[in-house]
């Protein structure tokens, strides 16, 4: 056994013999997965302590005499590495060719913290931890119905990391999670250190900059797409959790929507709608009208961009570029730096990139406040991805206002439109229910109909319908073209 | 696959219809805020007096205080003089470092002679003209648009466009005018039997003392030197007839069924009442029964509140209502008929369009006078009808 690990240092064997008829064992675990105490206490007390109560003789009774809940019975020895190797002790006897596996996983977990990325002033605070097990527990708690099913997958030809798919029988449908099932299994991975090497092998948009997934590191929020028939794929060593299938409104929306008064949960969507917008297009927006199509402007803004711009010696479009430039690259030495040298960095941008440059007439005043303005705007969307999306096509959108002005910009919403309009999660359009256009699931895109509304509960059970009816056309789809 | 590489580069060469060669940056226009036209006698050169803006001196004036700006203007005139009208607006990039910009444009300013000389050329410009904006407002100033640009400095806005332009858009608006921008005084001047008005500006009032200690501010007198919407200029086609003033002017306000904020009334009883909110609804009629006795008829109705009660126990008195209506109706009426005597009489100028009216319901009428409409028009009778309606509730029973 020890040959098969190279000796590695981290491998025990503890040897001691059991019972009156002097039988030889040993223990094998991996140091600091496996619980010490527990191997200590439920297996090697019980076995050593009164040896005239136990023969030794076959592997049921040392079975039935060790206190540990879960145990298994292999004898090849693959699988008993994989054991090894997942935290479970080996007991060894003498004589038998079969390997008892013991359940006493027991390594240093991080604790059940507090969302840090996605905050929320009301609802559950409680975050995914990296521990796979806690994580489907944290799952469980929320639904607790036995129609929730987990299936576990052992992905990484090196890494052997356990991934988890679940969905709720009877809810989701079943096309949508043999279709998740079967890409799972037919992955071809090294290594799965975190859940985007999972994303990015079974996207069905590789070439897009947005999203397929969406992922949150907040159990409601996962336990609120399972209701709604998605299904969920949890990586272990990942506290955040990947779901599917979305829509581009469904990374719009927040699990607090659904826990506010449904007047406030409106205003709030809203806001976040314009503030896509804003993110998106304000930069190509003013790049566009300034240098192109001035009559557009009122007069009096209009003399207020001309006196701001006064002495300012580049083009409005490379203004904006060079300050764009800039904040992103605050953006990024922000994230990377070390913590400490945070407000260090934070100075020099407002003061030096942002006050210097106004009053020195490198920059107008306003364009601070678009740049401003439109990163404000993509922290208020609230999945990450999307807004890194957005802000590869907020640059798209740019170059081609820039230099072509409005007609730019209109070839550029078009191009962005028909992108988004061609992309599909797992069968189900990413504009939906904008195109394929849904009446009925406007109830939840702008407006969050209360839940006691009638025509809501209606609108569900439609919705699930469509649902189904779209993943079953797209996955039959996909079949025939496998076929043929 | 043909078709969508096709598709893309229909749409890639649809870039090149604007590229970087349209682009100017803002700071490199030179924006006319508002011009005014001159032309001393038909047939001379058009002389165009443009105002810039000078963003960099508004802004430096919002720095240091709106009166504490050094004394400079935050916008500048620009002079040039052509035959044609756009070439004569094209020629003021020859005074400006920036290139010229009409978009921005509010208000057009017609100097007398040249209104009286046939603005066609200016409505040509206004309408047809790719710079040209039709909701431009026009004017007509005694004098010549030049010295009207030149004398005019507005305490208030920053420079005369945006002045006439916020006189036309204030809610409680000219007593005696209204709006008027180019597309409606196209509209009126190519509809058969429609002549259009256009409001009067001019500058009124002392001008500041020149020296004064201190420059402080002067605008706080009612007599001060501002611009003022002073009445309505009246034009035959598109000549200039005649400028109208006070009642004259509200007689045309009345008869054209515009709104008016508040005006004065007196009756016996209660003397001078002040009458507010008074909407207007006005219907035109042509009795042709008498081939050679055409009569045409101008009904106004017209609504409104009373505002103030100088004789406070007169209140509850259910005659009152009756009495202060009768005397508005008699006051609107001697008012359109004051304004008549002008308009239709003397400048034969159809401004509430009564040959309009023939010619939608009497169009073989219409065939057989409209050839000498004006001469036809000026010689025939008016009835003007009004009827008043003072809705309140202070009146009791």
């Amino acid at each position: 056994m020890q040959e098969q690990f190279h000796h590695t240092n981290d491998l025990v064997t503890r040897q001691f013999t059991i019972g009156a008829g002097l039988v030889g064992a040993a223990i094998l675990y991996i140091d600091g997965m496996a619980g010490k105490d527990v191997i200590g206490m439920q297996c090697i007390q019980p076995l050593t302590e009164h040896p005239d109560r136990i023969t030794g003789n076959s592997l049921t009774e040392i079975e039935s005499a060790i206190f540990v809940s879960n145990t298994k019975k292999y004898h090849e020895i693959p699988r008993i590495v994989q054991a090894l190797l997942s935290g479970d002790a080996v007991l060894l006897v003498d004589q038998v060719p079969t390997g008892l596996i013991l359940d006493v996983k027991g390594w240093e977990t991080r604790e059940i913290t507090e969302a840090t990325a996605e905050t929320a002033v009301r609802g559950p605070r409680e975050a995914f931890v990296e521990t796979i097990r806690v994580n489907t527990s944290l799952v469980r708690r929320k639904i607790t119905n036995a129609n929730l099913v987990f299936e576990a997958f052992n992905l990484g030809k090196i890494t052997r990391t356990t991934v988890m798919l679940a969905y709720i029988k009877g809810v989701a449908p079943p096309e949508l999670y043999r279709e998740v099932r079967q890409r799972l299994e037919q992955t071809e991975l090294d290594a799965v250190l975190e859940s985007s090497y999972i994303e990015e092998v079974i996207d069905d948009n590789p070439l897009s900059p947005f999203p397929s997934f969406r992922y949150s590191e907040r159990p409601d929020t996962v336990a609120g797409h399972l209701l709604e028939g998605g299904v969920a794929i949890l990586v272990d060593g990942t506290p955040e959790v990947l779901m599917a299938p979305i829509t581009l409104n469904s990374l719009m929306q927040t699990s607090e929507d659904y826990y506010y008064r449904y007047p406030i949960a409106f205003l709030l969507r809203l806001v976040r709608w314009v503030a896509l917008f804003f993110g998106l297009s304000v930069p190509a927006l003013y790049a566009a009208v300034t240098s192109f199509h001035q009559e557009l402007i009122p007069t009096p803004l209009l003399l207020k961009i001309a006196a701001g711009r006064h002495g300012v010696p580049y083009p409005a479009f490379v203004e904006i570029l060079i300050m764009e430039g800039a904040f992103e690259i605050l953006r990024e030495a922000a994230l990377r730096m070390p913590r400490p040298m945070g407000q260090a960095i934070s100075i020099v941008g407002v003061l030096v990139i942002g006050d210097a440059a106004v009053r020195g007439g490198v920059v107008s005043p306003l364009i601070i406040i678009i740049v401003g303005l439109t990163n404000i705007s993509l922290l208020a969307i609230p999945n990450y991805n999307l807004a890194n999306a957005i802000r590869v096509w907020r640059f798209i959108l740019l170059f081609l206002a820039g230099p072509f002005g409005m007609v730019g910009l209109a070839i550029g919403w078009l191009w962005l439109l028909t992108d988004l309009a061609s992309m599909k999660s797992f069968g189900v359009p990413f504009l939906k229910p904008f195109a394929p256009f849904r009446g009925e699931a406007w109830q939840d895109v702008f407006l969050r109909f209360p839940w006691w509304s009638k025509t809501r509960t209606a609108a569900r059970t439609q919705r699930e319908a469509h649902l189904k009816r779209y993943i079953g056309k797209a996955v039959d789809r996909v079949r025939r073209n496998d076929d043929g | 696959m043909a078709k969508h590489r096709l598709l893309a580069l229909f749409l890639a060469g649809s870039l090149l219809l604007a590229g970087c060669w349209d682009r100017h940056e803002i700071d490199h226009l030179a924006f006319v805020l508002a011009w005014g036209v001159d032309q001393p006698r038909s047939g001379d050169e058009l002389q165009i007096t443009g105002v810039v803006a000078r963003p960099a001196v508004l802004a430096g004036m919002e720095r240091g205080g709106l009166m504490g700006g050094g004394g400079e203007k935050p916008y500048y005139l620009v002079k040039n003089r052509s035959k044609a009208l756009n070439l004569a607006l094209a020629g003021i990039v020859d005074f400006t470092p920036n290139q010229v910009d009409l978009f921005q444009v509010s208000a057009i300013i017609l100097g007398e002679d040249y209104a009286r000389n046939g603005v066609r050329q200016m409505v040509d410009f206004t309408l047809r003209s790719q710079e040209g904006r039709p909701t431009t407002y026009l004017f007509v100033t005694k004098g010549k648009a030049a010295d009207f640009l030149a004398k005019a400095s507005p305490k208030l806005k920053s420079s005369p466009a945006q002045a006439l332009s916020g006189l036309m858009e204030a809610t409680e608006g000219p007593f005696t005018a209204f709006p008027v921008q180019a597309y409606q005084f196209a509209k009126a001047l190519l509809t058969e039997g429609k002549d259009p008005v256009v409001p009067v500006v001019e500058i009124r009032g002392k001008a500041a003392p020149e020296n004064q200690e201190g420059v402080g501010p002067t605008g706080n007198s009612t007599d001060a030197q501002e611009i003022r919407i002073t009445g309505l200029a009246v034009f035959r086609k598109d000549r200039l007839q005649g400028t109208l003033e006070g009642a004259q002017a509200r007689g045309v306000l009345w008869g054209l069924g515009k709104k008016l904020r508040r005006f004065t009334i007196e009756s016996p009883r209660q003397g001078e009442t002040t009458i507010s909110n008074i909407t207007l609804k006005k219907r035109l009629a042509a009795d042709v029964r008498d081939p050679q006795h055409l009569r045409l008829t101008l009904a106004v109705t017209a609504k409104g509140t009373v505002a103030d009660w100088p004789r406070l126990k007169d209140r509850f008195d259910r005659h009152l209502k009756e009495e202060l209506e009768k005397a508005m109706a008699a006051k609107i009426e001697r008012e359109i008929r004051d304004s008549l005597k002008k308009v239709q009489k003397e400048w034969r100028s159809d401004v509430f369009g009564f040959g309009e009216n023939l010619s939608r319901h009497h169009p073989q009428v219409w065939r057989r006078l409209k050839d000498n409409w004006p001469q036809v028009y000026a010689g025939l009778e008016v009835n003007i009808v009004v009827k008043p309606e003072l809705a309140t509730t202070q009146f009791g029973k």
